[in-house]
């Protein structure tokens, strides 16, 4: 009979055990995912109080009102060019997209308050009004850049690096919130989608701001000078500078600003796809970017194996895909001495009646180097914006170190094309800007993405951050 | 109906509240519970069976009072007995009833006082449920649990 | 004994407040005073009092805790149920009261019947009976073929048949403590968990299948053929997800149900939209959308219950039903006969898996199972058995108390 009693006991313990693992993965769920999941588009619950629910006004970080409720409707800014710029960071009441509208829906519905309020919101016969939110954005900024875009698809980011708020995210093409019930079932058109955050692109040269972080870190390996012709063989392929062009014998410097690619690939090859891969999850590749603030996509980094496949991944061009909001988080760190600060949509939400209900905490969302390392970079990228590929993002009076990339890629009829981008910041703590440029198809990096860097820069700038 | 949202609103603190009562109450009377039955069912598990009164004249004992017998009771009008009879013709250290191998025995150690069942007792006796003892003016009814016998 | 009389009361009391608050709030949910809102939570405290009254005075030695944590768990079903749809809170009450025949008749029957002997060939063949009813004449509900029309009323047959499947499990366990004679029952086991099988009531094969380990190694204690039957379950459970097809879009969606959001994810997702709408003290009892969770009032009753009242909630729920294993268990521990012990354990093990698998799937831990959460789901076969197995936990809980009592006589009482 003991013999049962001693199994029996056995059992009770695995029983409790279930239980406790039960509650415990309930908590952590929610604890975590509980926002998102709140947040989805598909949560009836933010339709069904919405017609009871007076919405909360949208505001840019200075107070100038994106979206605020009249009556039924739901309106807009006036200047068509300002509210399409910051259509994807605002999104839309229908879940179409994935914006401030159903992000902050907890704090633009009501739901966020607490019971006195409501009690004396019936108390006076006032219809329940949600809490506004100021979100970091520029209005003006954005509209500004969604000029200098131009027709020209793709993404531009810029954000504070110390603090890690996001001034500007804009996409294009970008989509008219009036007209947004049209765009549904419209084929053919990307506009709903926010490419800032969730497009997925080969990163091209900028990768190498991360392949010479691996070179920094790992000092037995420098390769001190290289000879190049233009061309390498590797692994029975050639790799290729842009244009076939021979740099010539060249310095870690030189390859860096004159974005040199066989002195890359080489590097490559002796830092192994290990290494790579190992740096670039330090800079956050593969990693599921749960943020508070917004949704945004991972960025790719695929460990590559064989020997071309590793020169060409420390050029950025093997299937690697990064966004334009990683690399402006990439972008910040180097000039926030190795810290990458989490990014943030999100300044304030505050109730009708004054409640401050959030507010703006920066947080580290991880330290990929180390201050002596991202001092170095640093020196480099501002190398090439006074010397090299990006001197064409140059702001007048202040430093400007950044990156180009021009990643090539097959578009949908096996066409050859490339990719413009451009990363980068400003080397001032009056204006600890970083940004990200990437312009589809466009062509070289330098030429095309590197100037409209330099006009969002300007303007922020000259706005005053 | 607005009314309705906001009581309900503020109703869920109160339904959180006595929700957390109730299982704040179940808790600690399951634990207060599991310890007394340990302990009344060790006791239980411990003693050998019990004595009742039936008649004395000792000034501490009433008929029908009852003792639980331990393993080892030593009876007495000594204070550091385990059960003491205040009786003038009760011995410090009178008698001693103690649970052996094959069984209940008693242990006399005051033969003149003591009867068993009406006779005389010689040192040592074997006890059942059952039996009478006589110390002194007092009668003690005796009762075994059956294992112990 | 005596102080454990006067706190049940006052626990009592509690959860009596607790649905006369609940049913008297849901009385004003459409502006009018529902006054079958509030004859329901009457209704159902009266019921509650008698049973736990009743209850302790015909049978002085039953585990009171465990049958305050049952009138709970039933009260929060009875005001969720109401909550979503009146028509079946009503059935339910209803069913709530055969369950308490159930109970009795239960209790009665382990406390006369010493291990039923003969008629354990009979209930064997009963079980085995009722499956086959549920797989040859059930309709299709979700995906499993387990629901019977009776005389208008639809149940589920093996829901009763587990209660005696419990009963033959203990028997067969504690009779014979050799694997030679063990073995028969094995086979019988297995018949019946291909029979659930195939009516694609994976849901109760699992349970019977882990019922089924779990007594086999409490009574027999031997670990190494445990895990072999954990292995040769986990080998079924393995190959019907290759064979059937539901069964793979059931662990696809476990995994990442956000895909097929408004498909076949539409269930996992909506309730763990709706858990997390609920966030720490609920949205409100009738302020929430759990009808937008499909099978809202019984496989997902749960997530309703969280999105209503909370996670806090939601959390000290999965603790009650924790106590009331707990509880059971003690029961268990101190049962005097091999039987007994395996008895009370058995239908708390199944109690208790049951629970944990189908909460654990509704918050996306494990993948989803069409079973019922004890008490609180809707579901007439499902209430009456729960109750029936907690019938027979209460009854050796009688005969455990009429032991202590002797014991305690023995000594004449004394030391209380």
């Amino acid at each position: 009979m003991t013999d049962a009693r001693k199994n029996i006991r056995f059992l009770i313990f695995v029983f409790v055990l279930l239980f406790a693992a039960m509650i415990f993965y309930l908590v952590y769920a929610i604890t975590v995912y509980g926002e998102r999941w709140f947040a989805s588009p598909n949560n009836p619950r933010i339709g069904s109080v919405k017609g009871d629910v007076q919405a909360g006004t949208i505001n840019d970080r200075n107070g100038e009102k994106l979206a605020w409720s009249n009556g039924e409707d739901r309106e807009y800014s006036s200047d068509s060019s300002l509210r399409e710029s910051v259509s994807h960071v605002v999104g839309d009441p229908y879940g179409m997209t994935r914006g401030a509208e159903s992000f902050y829906a907890k704090y633009l519905y009501g739901f966020a308050e607490d019971a006195v309020e409501r009690i004396s919101d019936v108390l006076v016969g006032q219809k329940r009004r949600g809490s506004d939110v100021w979100l970091t954005v520029d209005a003006k900024l954005s509209d500004s850049i969604l000029r200098a875009m131009g027709d020209r698809k793709g993404a531009v980011v810029i954000l504070n690096y110390k603090t890690g708020e996001v001034l500007a995210s804009v996409s294009n093409p970008a989509f008219d919130p009036y007209k947004i019930k049209s765009y549904s079932g419209k084929t053919g058109s990307t506009a709903l989608f926010d490419r800032a955050t969730m497009g997925r692109y080969p990163p091209g040269s900028t990768f190498k701001v991360i392949t010479t972080a691996a070179v920094l870190e790992n000092p037995e390996l420098e390769l001190k000078f290289h000879d190049c012709l233009g061309t390498a063989e590797i692994g029975g392929k050639d790799v290729q500078c842009a244009g076939k062009t021979a740099h010539g014998e060249e310095d870690l410097e030189e390859a860096f600003y004159k974005s040199c690619n066989t002195f890359f690939a080489t590097q490559s090859l002796q830092l192994k796809g290990e290494l790579l891969k190992k740096e670039a999850e330090k800079f956050g590749f593969n990693d599921d970017f749960m943020f508070d603030d917004m949704v945004a996509y991972q960025s790719v980094y695929s460990k590559p194996e064989s020997d071309i496949d590793t020169a060409w991944s420390g050029v950025g061009q093997y299937k690697d895909l990064m966004t334009p909001l990683h690399a402006a988080m990439i972008a910040g760190s180097i000039a926030n001495k190795g810290v990458m600060m989490e990014p943030k949509f999100l300044k304030t939400a505050q109730s009708p009646t004054g409640t401050v209900l959030y507010s703006l905490q920066t947080e580290v969302y991880r330290t990929p180097v180390s201050e002596s390392v991202a001092g170095e970079l640093k020196k480099l990228m501002l190398g090439v914006v006074s010397k090299g590929t990006g001197s064409a993002a140059r702001v007048g009076g202040l430093k400007v170190g950044g990156k180009t990339g021009t990643a090539e890629y097959m578009d949908d009829k096996g066409k050859k094309k490339e990719h413009a981008w451009f990363i980068g910041f400003i080397d001032d703590t009056k204006h600890p800007l970083a940004v990200a440029v990437i312009l589809e198809g466009a062509g070289s990096g330098g030429k095309y993405a590197a100037p409209v860097a330099k006009k969002a820069l300007d303007k922020a700038v000259d706005l005053g951050y | 109906m607005q009314i309705y949202e906001a009581v309900a609103y503020a109703m869920r603190y109160w339904f959180v509240l006595v929700i957390l009562a109730i299982l704040l109450c179940v808790i600690v009377v399951s634990i207060v519970e599991y310890r007394d039955r340990k302990k009344v069912m060790a006791n239980a598990e411990s003693h050998i069976g019990y004595m009742d009164v039936v008649y004395t004249a000792a000034n501490n004992l009433e008929e029908g009072d009852r003792f639980a017998l331990a393993k080892s009771n030593i009876i007495g009008s000594s204070a550091s007995c385990n059960i003491v009879i205040n009786d003038r013709d009760v011995m410090k250290k009178h008698v001693k009833i103690n649970s052996k191998e094959d069984g209940v025995y008693v242990e006399v150690y005051a033969p003149n006082n003591t009867q068993l069942n009406g006779r005389a007792v010689k040192n040592e006796e074997p006890v059942f449920s059952g039996d009478i003892l006589l110390m002194g003016n007092t009668a003690l009814m005796l009762h075994i649990k059956e294992e112990e016998a | 004994m005596i102080y454990v009389r006067r706190s049940a009361a006052v626990v009592l009391f509690f959860i009596l407040l607790l649905v006369l608050s609940a049913f008297g709030l849901l009385a004003f949910r459409d502006g009018q005073f529902d006054i079958i809102a509030a004859a329901f939570g009457i209704g159902a405290c009266v019921l509650f009092v008698t049973l736990y009254n009743v209850a302790k005075t015909v049978f002085r030695h039953i585990d009171r805790y465990v049958l305050i944590i049952c009138i709970f768990l039933t009260g929060i079903g009875f005001i969720m149920q109401y909550r979503l749809n009146p028509e079946y809170a009503l059935r339910q009450i209803i069913m709530f009261a055969i369950g308490i025949v159930a109970l009795f008749i239960a209790i009665a029957a382990v406390k006369k019947a010493g291990n039923f002997g003969k008629w354990n060939y009979i209930f064997m063949a009963g079980v085995l009976g009722l499956l086959l009813l549920s797989l040859l004449f059930a309709r299709v509900i979700g995906g499993a073929r387990n629901w019977v029309q009776i005389l208008g009323m639809s149940m589920q047959p093996s829901e009763f048949a587990k209660v005696l499947f419990i009963v033959t499990a203990a028997y067969f366990f504690s009779n014979k403590n050799r694997i030679a004679s063990i073995l028969p029952f094995l086979l019988f086991s297995a018949a019946c968990i291909l029979v659930l099988v195939l009516s694609k009531d994976l849901g109760a094969a699992i349970l019977y299948a882990l019922t089924t380990l779990v007594m086999f190694f409490a009574g027999t204690g031997r670990a190494l053929l445990t895990l072999a039957g954990m292995g040769i379950l986990s080998a079924g459970a393995y190959a019907s997800y290759r064979l059937f097809p539901h069964v793979k879009t059931r662990v696809d969606i476990w995994q990442n149900p956000w895909v097929a959001e408004r498909t076949e994810g539409y269930q996992i997702v909506q309730a763990l939209m709706a858990i997390a709408s609920g966030s720490l003290f609920g949205m409100g009892l009738g302020l929430g959308s759990p009808a937008s969770i499909p099978a809202s009032y019984t496989d997902f009753i749960f997530a309703g219950l969280c999105e209503e009242f909370g996670i806090i909630a939601g959390v000290a729920v999965i603790l009650f039903y924790l106590l009331f294993v707990l509880r059971g268990a003690l029961i268990a521990l101190n049962a005097r006969t091999l039987f007994h012990q395996l008895l009370v354990f058995g239908c708390t093990a199944m109690l208790c898996l049951q629970c944990f698998v189908i909460i654990a799937g509704v918050i996306k831990m494990i993948p989803l199972t069409g079973i019922t959460l004890p008490f609180i789901s809707y579901g007439g076969s499902s209430m009456v058995s729960c109750m029936a197995l907690v019938g027979i936990i209460e009854g050796v809980a009688v005969k455990n108390g009429e032991y202590d009592e002797k014991k305690i006589e023995s000594i004449g009482g004394a030391v209380l």
